[in-house]
């Protein structure tokens, strides 16, 4: 019926404008069941029920899209109160260089001394980390990786994504990232047992993933014969390889501490976020952190990436002004 | 939702974009989880499976209590 599918595609326009953590933790089933209410809807009641039914529904959709902000909103500044709390230099510090920051131009990056990155625990000279706000598209960080010389290293990752996972008859939601080749090489993290995600789990690879010391403990019983186990992930058996050192939980374990490391080759069957090409088109959907060559000042490096995201804004036809980063 | 509509006779409707931000926050409290299951042949894959958590059950349990006692207090004033 044609109405109904005008209100289906109107209600799937409108749905985009949710909070991103919101669409992808509930965005396709918040959809389908719409279709289906507008389905049954117009069957049975024909017509007139359709239109009865739409504005309640668009009106939900408006209410809830407002109070979803609100509650993103409510849980930053919850957060940024809490940091602001136990590290009152650091924070003082970040504050006044975004403030100044964000004054000048459309890409900068304000030198916030990388405070969260310092608390990344298990990695190696955590200074040389610089981490950028907001996010990029996958194929956007390859640009940025393979012409930014400054860096050592630039991995990308996803974060966080929530995972349905079975272990020993019992499934739960663990949070995860979905991490480049290089993300553990970047961070220098060592695992304590088995190996962490490297050139070997690029695309087409057997479906392997590592898990946090916490998750080993608590879910796995610590099992000393970890490695080579199968845990079912969304319904698909992958194969643990690796083990985190006792406190790592990823690059951004106060915002988004992972206890599962998927790797980007993984299959979409595994990963839902990876679907529709996420790997090929331009969503803004990876996160970027990158090990900056030891004498590089990091300055010279914002100069060179805010020169470097214009070129790839111009080359892509989209302005993305508003897309910073802070190193 | 239809299962809810009709179980309470027309009287409770959930929408959807309210009762996905219902269940986000109840995941987020821990009080339902989600959990896999068997699909079959008329399931779409974008539909996804809840259970209450043994969290929940306790909250419920003490939601239902409180109510109750607060039921039997507002019978209490009525009769005096």
């Amino acid at each position: 019926m044609r109405y109904a599918s005008l209100t289906v595609r109107l209600y799937r326009w409108i749905a985009q404008a949710f909070p991103e953590t919101f669409l992808r933790a509930h965005g396709d089933e918040m959809v389908y069941a719409s279709e289906e209410m507008i389905q049954e809807t117009a069957a049975r009641e024909g017509v007139p029920g359709l239109f009865r039914m739409a504005p309640r529904l668009l009106f939900d959709l408006f209410h809830r899209i407002v109070v979803e902000y609100a509650a993103e909103i409510q849980q930053d500044v919850r957060y940024a109160v809490r940091n602001l709390r136990h590290q009152k230099v650091s924070a003082i510090t970040a504050v006044l260089s975004l403030s100044l920051g964000i004054s000048g131009v459309t890409v900068m990056y304000s030198q916030v001394e990388s405070t969260m990155l310092r608390e990344i625990p298990e990695i190696r000279n955590p200074e040389e980390l610089v981490a950028f706000q907001g996010r990029v598209s996958y194929p956007d960080y390859e640009r940025f990786r393979d012409r930014s010389g400054q860096f050592e290293s630039l991995a990308a990752y996803i974060a966080k994504v929530p995972l349905i996972v079975r272990v020993a008859g019992n499934s739960e939601r663990v949070w995860s990232h979905i991490v480049t080749e290089n993300y553990f090489s970047t961070l220098v993290a060592v695992p304590i047992r088995g190996r962490l995600l490297g050139e070997e789990d690029r695309q087409g690879a057997p479906p392997s993933l590592v898990v946090s010391h916490k998750f080993w403990k608590e879910k796995l019983g610590g099992s000393p014969h970890v490695i080579g186990q199968t845990i079912h992930v969304n319904g698909q058996p992958v194969t643990i390889v690796g083990v985190t050192a006792e406190t790592f939980r990823g690059a951004s374990p106060m915002l988004a501490a992972a206890d599962i490391f998927l790797p980007v080759g993984i299959s979409p069957q595994i990963a839902p976020e990876l679907r529709d090409g996420i790997l090929e088109k331009r969503l803004s959907a990876f996160t970027l952190i990158g090990r900056l060559r030891a004498p590089t000042i990091v300055k010279q490096a914002e100069a060179v990436l805010d020169g470097q995201m214009r070129t790839i804004e111009q080359e892509a036809n989209d302005p993305a002004r508003d897309r910073k980063a802070a190193a | 939702m239809q299962e809810v509509l009709e179980r309470t006779g027309g009287k409770v409707r959930l929408w959807p974009a309210s009762l996905y931000g219902t269940l986000r926050q109840l995941l987020e409290a821990g009080l339902i989880e989600e959990f896999v299951r068997r699909s079959t042949a008329d399931d779409d894959p974008r539909r996804k499976y809840y259970r209450i958590s043994s969290l929940g059950r306790k909250v419920l349990a003490a939601e239902s209590a409180r109510l109750r006692q607060l039921v039997k207090f507002l019978d209490r004033i009525q009769e005096v």
